[in-house]
């Protein structure tokens, strides 16, 4: 029945045909292109033989390529694998934070223990350099008009201490600033 | 096209940024799809069960960053494929994976050891066919069939994947014939 083509013909008749031969296998055409293709088939050899082995290929593939699915099993595997790699992230944040926490705190009371020793240091040098000015001072122009508008219930140890004092703070202030500076 | 609307109820967990839940929803929708792409790239379940776990981490790890930009599907299974090409780099570390190279590189890289037995299977021709080729027809028939799904899987227009699976399977039947042919 089939020789009534020539392999030629054959061939082109299968390039006619394939593509809706393939789409009726599966189930692709809409109503009206199924009802042509199924009348073609009915008078043509060639297309029939053609369908059989589409159809021969369609179920080796079906077979060979099964739906293939995971289960349950695996959503366990990868959500545990999620809650470890959290528990780990969560761990080593806490750990960074920690750690930073350590290091500033740290750095606070280094910065505590060195502004304290600048301070002290200087205050004594500012009040030694201060009582030295003094000393040369003594009978200055300055002391003399203090004690000259001074009340009289105070007298001139008053006046020496709370000027060494003052003077001894400005210039252990301007020494604290400066070793601050040089420290930095 | 995916489905814009799509997904909705994964967009608004993310929207209200409970990537829990919306994890929750994704896993059971993507696993299997994204398990049978990985098949039908590396050729090997084992190798795709362990991408498709890291696939799934990846997303876990990425969705808080997940904009939108993309169907949620397309954003996974692009995820999905490249964790494929990273695994198939691996074993050939040396091989370039340019889109013009993708086919023969890709079925150079993953081509299991040749069969010489005398019967020859549907599985064992399909090895012989271009690497295109091979993958369409893979995960049509893994999908059930679907064109949507192998389209969206691959992101290819469903007239390609058409188109490529019609020339696969006539070429399917070209090889069973030779085989035939040569065994006779």
């Amino acid at each position: 029945m089939n020789d009534r083509f020539e392999p030629a013909e054959r061939n082109e008749h299968h390039a006619a045909w394939d593509e809706r031969l393939q789409d009726w296998l599966d189930a692709d055409l809409d109503a009206a292109q199924t009802a042509l293709v199924e009348s073609h088939l009915a008078a043509c050899p060639v297309c029939r033989e053609r369908l059989a082995e589409l159809r021969e290929i369609d179920a080796a593939l079906a077979d060979a390529l099964p739906r293939l699915a995971l289960d349950e099993a695996f959503d366990r595997r990868l959500l545990a694998q999620i809650h470890e790699q959290d528990s780990a992230a969560r761990a080593e944040a806490r750990r960074r934070a920690e750690e930073e926490f350590a290091a500033g705190a740290t750095a606070l009371a280094r910065g505590w223990r060195r502004s304290l020793v600048l301070v002290v240091t200087g205050a004594i040098a500012g009040a030694a350099l201060a009582s030295a000015l003094l000393g040369q001072l003594e009978a200055s122009i300055l002391t003399e008009a203090l004690l000259t508008h001074a009340p009289g219930a105070l007298d001139q140890g008053w006046y020496q201490l709370a000027s060494t004092m003052l003077l001894g703070g400005g210039i252990g202030a301007m020494i604290a600033r400066w070793l601050a500076t040089a420290a930095e | 096209m995916p489905d814009p609307t799509a997904d909705a109820d994964i967009h608004e967990r993310l929207r209200g940024r409970d990537y829990r839940e919306a994890f929750t929803l994704l896993l059971p929708r993507y696993r299997d799809k994204v398990f049978r792409l990985s098949v039908s790239m590396l050729r090997d379940q084992a190798r795709a069960e362990d991408i498709t776990q890291e696939v799934f981490l990846r997303i876990w790890r990425a969705l808080p960053g997940f904009q939108g930009q993309s169907a949620l599907s397309t954003w996974i299974y692009a995820i999905t494929k490249n964790a494929c090409l990273s695994e198939l780099r691996k074993r050939r570390p040396q091989v370039s994976l340019d889109d013009d190279e993708y086919d023969s590189e890709v079925a150079s890289l993953a081509a299991p050891e040749v069969d010489d037995s005398a019967t020859v299977s549907v599985g064992q021709l399909l090895e012989r066919l271009p690497e295109r080729y091979r993958q369409v027809v893979t995960l049509f028939y893994m999908e059930d069939k679907s064109y949507d799904q192998t389209a969206a899987s691959l992101g290819l227009p469903l007239g390609t994947v058409k188109a490529l699976l019609h020339r696969a399977r006539k070429r399917l039947i070209e090889l069973t014939r030779e085989d035939a042919a040569s065994t006779s």
